[in-house]
């Protein structure tokens, strides 16, 4: 059972739409490492577990999970608001646009739809835990791969907003808190 | 930052707390400090939760409601830039 919380986990609020930066960022809510699958994995190994601490964690996870799905879906459902043609257009998210129009799709950047081939459900203990450390493992290079692109002026903004919006507003948050 | 935008960020702030207080719990539940940690966030977010929804609106089916009028769809959904 879920119960729905009428609220965001962490604010989002974006000044000015940026077509061009939602494809990028729609990767962290489909694409192989992004949150649905983070969160489908967790809430699928769960079952199975023999230890009921950890499958009470997986589903705490799974759960924590699906309001990054919410909070990265809200970006960009924002950052696509109000375009005019010519933005769309100059912003390549024609190819996006021309079969979802603004509506937020779970896909990878490249446009590979969703898929639960990105995740593995074995109902082994071990088998699972490694699979969700490997997951774990490529987030994490993920991130060390977009702090390296933020060296690169080019891509900084994709860079900061990729790093700083879909995994480390948390971290952020934490700091903040009194 | 509005009066609105304050309550819910404070919320914000003592549901993410309790959320990682527990988390941490789950790896170590016989930690004291933890426990006593987890007892003041559980307090402190529904405190926060309890200003917002007297002010602003349910958050939740069971604090939804109305006389005449079924509250629960009358504020921006979380997603909408208004609501942030």
């Amino acid at each position: 059972m879920f119960i729905y919380d009428r609220k965001l986990q962490y604010p989002v609020k974006i000044k000015t739409p940026n077509p061009a930066l939602a494809k990028i960022i729609i990767s962290q809510v489909g694409g192989p490492d992004g949150e649905l699958a983070a969160s489908t994995r967790y809430l699928s190994q769960r079952f199975s577990m023999p230890n009921r601490n950890i499958a009470g964690m997986l589903t705490d996870i799974g759960v924590e999970e699906l309001a990054h799905v919410e909070m990265i879906s809200a970006i960009i459902y924002q950052l696509t608001r109000n375009l005019s043609p010519e933005e769309i257009k100059r912003a390549g998210f024609d190819t996006y646009f021309v079969d979802h129009t603004t509506g937020v799709y779970p896909q990878a950047a490249s446009g590979t739809p969703f898929t639960t081939a990105y995740i593995g459900v074995k109902g082994d203990v071990l088998a699972d835990l490694h699979e969700d450390l490997a997951a774990d493992a490529a987030i994490t290079n993920a991130q060390l791969a977009k702090s390296a692109l933020q060296k690169n002026s080019k891509y900084r903004d994709f860079a900061f907003w990729m790093f700083a919006l879909a995994f480390s507003s948390l971290q952020s948050h934490k700091c903040n808190r009194s | 930052m509005t009066d609105k935008q304050m309550a819910m960020r404070r919320l914000q702030q003592a549901d993410f707390v309790l959320l990682e207080a527990g988390m941490y719990l789950n790896g170590y539940p016989t930690c004291m400090e933890a426990l006593a940690y987890f007892e003041e966030a559980k307090k402190a977010a529904k405190a926060a939760r309890c200003a917002y929804e007297e002010a602003y609106g349910p958050l939740t089916l069971s604090s939804a409601g109305g006389e005449t009028c079924f509250d629960w769809n009358k504020s921006p959904l979380p997603w909408e830039w208004e609501a942030n």
